[in-house]
């Protein structure tokens, strides 16, 4: 199958509108999801002595600005890692994001907490930010920051929403080359978000039959979300 | 002479030696206080040539004590063969000196009682001279030092860990000035540059090289001759068809090595042998880089002590253990080098005058060339030079961090004493701050940076306060070399070695694999460790680890070697040339024979499209980015889509499309013009240099690997260098360790130098064109290497079978 650019597509009889920037949205319920942020992340590397110049996190709360904007989100979902540690929520980090949620004040900012925040401790009170241990029900969607394991005991039209994984997919392309774009990944009835910070690595998927795989462009292609063939 | 060298002469004359006269040349210059280089072949001599002038000296003094002579070397399997000897010499002399060596593997408690009660003699590698300037009271362990001896310096000399080398020595050179350093090397044509690195440059050292009283030892080179030299070589092709003369040469009495180039073939030839002979099993070892160190030690010992029948190696014991002659050395495939052949026939006959033996084994045919052009060039003397390294600023880097532990230095110390060394002896100004500014801010644009934390600068002294940086940079420094990879463990908890991530990630619980000589299940990946069992019952298809940097290019000089071979002026009356014959005949009635005066190219037409094969014979790295330019240039000229395929031969070029047929437009597309700018442009430079990218972050502190198991505190810290040539390439592009990157694409990925020395020869050849009926036996291999690029292993193998055999028949049918 050759690839096709989508914005739209239906999992679980609901429209979702996957944003290239890495963002899950259900338009009809103003509700948006994305995971593993890990704010801070450059913060804790430096300090401990690894030397990482900063600016990708002003860029994906930019981004996360982005979102929140063309959508017209009233309800943003994290999927759990919004920090990395709490040696890295330095008060710049901190001031960082304050200033980002100041700028958003109406947003209904839900964080599932995932490993990376259990670490990390308590939030700012000034992030204004409902943190609670999934599973969740949001918008008739379940969240969780770790995928569920495989197995029946899932309600099969309801959709799980997970992050963790970060996933990513590699694509050959002839001799010794490939892309290894991040990617949404759909297993029935679990979709695994890309990670949304840009100094986050990656997991490479291998997709059974079944599965669907929605590539993340690179920001400069422009380009909407893509679906492989699988 | 004095008494003290009468002792040592007494000594000699007890076990019935007599000294050389290079041995008495390097100990009357030690007794000078003159520093130097030693090359002469193995065996005959050279520990106790460096280490003589020392111990005669200790003879005279009344007390003992204190750390007096540093003896590196580049392998932790030599230095306790290195500690055998010289304890001998000691014991021979009847001191009261200790010899102990200090590598990766000596336990804690021994390291710290070195530091505070050292021996008179220690033996280590360059990672652990490293770890000891790490050390604040390092000054003071070296205080009464007087010697250092680098062994094996021509294998040191042209890597980073060679660098490594440098740096160290100059640090000790500013503590000891009046330090003697002896570099032992073998035989290089370039030996005044690696006197320069090893005592930098313009520093007086004498080269003494082996005396008229040196007996040569003759080489001998004898091919195994395939009985049907295959018309239509493809690599690997001949491979296992060989196993009977070699398990034939196994059968005589004594032991043997047997080299091949990669890990994975030296696991297929191991299995091979004992499958084939199975009640050698327990004789017949396995020796190569990935495996653990102890299953190495054993393969090691039973050498040492002669009971192995044959122990399958790579290039890990290239390097003379000088106490573990072998009764015959058996190379497989090609030997790629002429000093590399020389060295591991130099592994049998380790006696003055003795015979150096190599049985070579051809994997496909026109290795049957390689060894006649090899054996023409030993005869004539005719060696590879070794380059040391120019300023590798991640290597600086490291060495920056190692001495700001190591008790901290100014801007002007530390200045003087990295430009004292031939690596950095034109470091400016503004890189060595740039190189401060990383350590000290994290890079030079200040801003980007803010908590960064490692080297700390306080009234112009530069230290590290953090321990945890401590920590971490004593845990990397070793990592030079390393890169990434799973350590492979059975459930029971024995450590089998390591194997390379990409490889494992391709298999699923339950595969099966070979490694370290055992067919071994997958069971789990934990950890970064991958959990395996021996795989029981039936035998399937069984792959092999692929291991990176297997694909080493053939020296220039066997290349050349190897065209005049071809040509008919070299070698020609040669048992193996005479086996090449047919093959050699076909290629002139079909195109012609490449010439020295001329370059040949062919033009082929296949149902893929359109084909150029060239031969400029430059080497696998100079071909793959001689043919990436060339394709680049084309499809500037005109949009199309171009494949490229390279060996060390030649190169080709396909396209579905019509291609040039002006000779003049193609010596265009291979001229020098641009050379740099059109290579990065076209090479996809950033996929290269990312790539490349990952040792630099390694060697300068930009990724940090934990150990095994590592803890959750390592786990927040890990990141792929591919992730932060990213992020360094988009917010701090100027950083110089990404101009690092590139420079080493173009030096030593691409080997620009030879590219260009290449591409100035090639415009001066004759240009012959031909168009051959059909795949040339020349061109057919690296059609056939195109073909492994593309499709999967099993495919290939089918295809280039089917493709093999339509030619067989063709020719056989003389046709033409």
């Amino acid at each position: 199958m050759t690839p096709r650019p989508l914005l739209d597509v239906t999992l679980c009889g609901r429209t979702w509108a996957l944003d290239p920037r890495g963002a899950a949205v259900l338009p009809e319920a103003r509700t948006g999801f994305v995971a593993d942020l890990h704010l801070g992340k450059t913060t804790h590397f430096r300090r401990t002595g690894l030397a990482v110049p900063e600016g990708g996190e002003g860029w994906d709360l930019g981004r996360l600005g982005e979102v929140v904007r063309a959508h017209g989100l009233r309800r943003l979902v994290v999927l759990g890692d919004l920090v990395h540690t709490a040696r890295g929520l330095a008060p710049e980090v901190v001031d960082r994001f304050s200033s980002w949620r100041a700028a958003h004040p109406e947003l209904d900012l839900v964080l599932v907490r995932g490993n990376h925040d259990r670490g990390a401790g308590a939030l700012p009170p000034e992030w204004g930010i409902q943190s609670v241990d999934g599973p969740v029900r949001v918008a008739g969607v379940e969240c969780r920051h770790e995928p569920p394991p495989p197995g029946p005991s899932i309600e099969p039209d309801t959709a799980v929403l997970a992050g963790h994984l970060h996933p990513v997919v590699r694509i050959r392309e002839g001799m010794h080359r490939a892309l290894r774009p991040r990617c949404f990944w759909w297993r029935p009835p679990v979709l695994v978000l890309p990670a949304f910070g840009a100094f986050t690595g990656g997991h490479r998927v291998r997709p059974s039959p079944g599965d669907r795989i929605f590539a993340v462009p690179p920001e400069s292609e422009g380009v909407a979300v893509v679906e492989l063939g699988v | 002479m004095s008494r003290e060298r009468d002792a040592l002469e007494a000594w000699f004359e007890g076990r019935g030696w007599r000294p050389f006269g290079f041995q008495r040349e390097v100990w009357d210059s030690w007794a000078a206080g003159e520093s130097g280089l030693l090359h002469v072949p193995t065996g005959v001599g050279k520990t106790l040539a460096a280490a003589g002038g020392p111990l005669a000296a200790a003879k005279g003094e009344p007390d003992a004590g204190g750390l007096r002579v540093l003896w590196i070397t580049p392998l932790r399997a030599l230095a306790r063969d290195t500690v055998t000897a010289l304890s001998e010499g000691v014991d021979g002399m009847g001191l009261p000196w200790r010899v102990e060596r200090r590598t990766g593997d000596t336990p804690a408690s021994r390291k710290a009682r070195q530091k505070t009660d050292p021996p008179e003699i220690l033996v280590t590698t360059p990672e652990s001279l490293s770890l000891l300037l790490t050390h604040k009271g390092h000054p003071s362990l070296f205080s009464r030092l007087d010697t250092v001896v680098v062994d094996e310096w021509h294998e040191l000399c042209s890597s980073k860990r060679g660098v490594q080398t440098e740096l160290g020595l100059a640090r000790l050179r500013r503590l000891r000035p009046g330090l003697r350093t002896w570099g032992l090397s073998a035989t290089l044509p370039n030996l005044d540059e690696a006197r320069d690195a090893l005592l930098g440059p313009g520093e007086p050292g004498r080269i003494v090289g082996p005396g008229p009283d040196v007996p040569e030892s003759a080489f001998e080179l004898a091919t195994v001759l395939p009985p049907e030299p295959q018309r239509f070589p493809w690599a690997g092709h001949l491979g296992l068809a060989l196993l009977d003369p070699v398990l034939d040469a196994l059968d005589a009495p004594g032991t043997a090595l047997l080299f091949t180039n990669t890990r994975s073939q030296a696991e297929l030839w191991h299995r091979a042998i004992v499958d084939a002979r199975p009640a050698w099993a327990p004789d017949v070892l396995l020796h190569h880089g990935s495996l653990a160190r102890s299953e190495r030690t054993d393969a090691e010992e039973r050498l040492r002590l002669g009971t192995a029948r044959c122990v399958v190696c790579t290039s890990t014991l290239d390097l003379g253990v000088d106490f573990s002659p072998v009764d015959r050395v058996i190379q497989v495939g090609s030997p790629r080098g002429v000093g590399r052949l020389l060295q591991r026939a130099g592994r049998s006959g380790h006696r003055p005058g003795g015979f150096r033996r190599v049985l070579c084994v051809p994997t496909h045919a026109l290795e049957l060339a390689e060894f006649a052009a090899a054996r023409t060039a030993v005869d004539a003397g005719s060696l590879e030079p070794r380059r040391p390294l120019d300023r590798p600023l991640d290597v600086l880097a490291q060495h920056l961090v190692t001495r700001a532990l190591g008790g901290g230095f100014t801007r002007s110390e530390i200045g003087d004493e990295v430009r004292s060394t031939r690596a950095y002896r034109e470091l400016d100004d503004d890189t060595l701050t740039w190189c401060l500014d990383f350590v000290t801010r994290g890079g030079s644009a200040l801003e980007a940076y803010p908590r960064y934390h490692r080297v700390v600068e306080r009234d112009g002294v530069f230290t590290v306060e953090s321990r945890t940086v401590a920590r971490h940079h004593r845990m990397s420094v070793g990592t030079i070399t390393d890169d990434g990879h799973l350590e492979v463990r059975f459930l029971k908890g024995r450590r089998l070695g390591r194997v390379e991530e990409s490889f494992l990630a391709r298999l699923t619980p339950g595969d099966r694999f070979l490694f370290a000589g055992r067919e071994l299940q997958l069971v789990r990946i934990r950890d970064m460790v991958a959990w395996v069992r021996l795989a029981r019952g039936r035998r399937g298809r069984r792959p092999v680890p692929r291991w990176a940097g297997g694909r080493m290019p053939l020296s220039s000089h066997l290349a050349e070697a190897v065209a005049g071979a071809l040509a008919g002026t070299l070698a020609a009356h040669t048992p193996e040339m005479a086996a090449v014959a047919p093959l050699l005949e076909l290629q002139a009635r079909w195109s012609e024979l490449p010439g020295p005066h001329r370059l040949l190219a062919e033009r082929h037409r296949t149902r893929e499209g359109h084909h150029l094969f060239v031969f400029p014979f430059l080497g696998r790295a100079a071909h793959e980015g001689l043919a990436a330019l060339v394709a680049w240039r084309l499809s500037q000229a005109a949009p199309r889509t171009v494949a490229v395929s390279a060996n060390d031969y030649g190169f080709e070029i396909a396209s579905p499309d019509p291609l040039p047929d002006d000779p003049a437009e193609w010596a265009q597309h291979w001229s020098s013009a641009h050379l740099n700018e059109h290579l990065l442009a076209c090479l996809n430079a950033t996929e290269l240099a990312r790539r490349r990218f990952r040792q630099v972050a390694r060697v300068s502190g930009l990724v940090f690997q934990g150990p095994p198991g590592r803890s959750k505190s390592a786990r927040q810290l890990q990141a792929s260098s591919g992730l932060i040539y990213d992020v360094l390439a988009r917010w701090d592009p100027d950083n110089l360790l990404l101009g690092q990157a590139h420079r080493e694409v173009l030096e030593q990925e691409l080997e620009v130098r030879r590219l260009r020395a290449g591409l100035d020869r090639m415009a001066k050849l004759e240009p012959v064109f031909t168009a051959p009926p059909r795949l040339t036996p020349l061109a057919f291999p690296i059609w056939a290497e195109r073909m492994q690029a593309q499709v999967s292993t099993e495919s290939w193998i089918d295809r280039v079978r089917r493709a093999a055999g339509r030619l067989e028949k063709a020719a056989a049918a003389g046709e033409s």
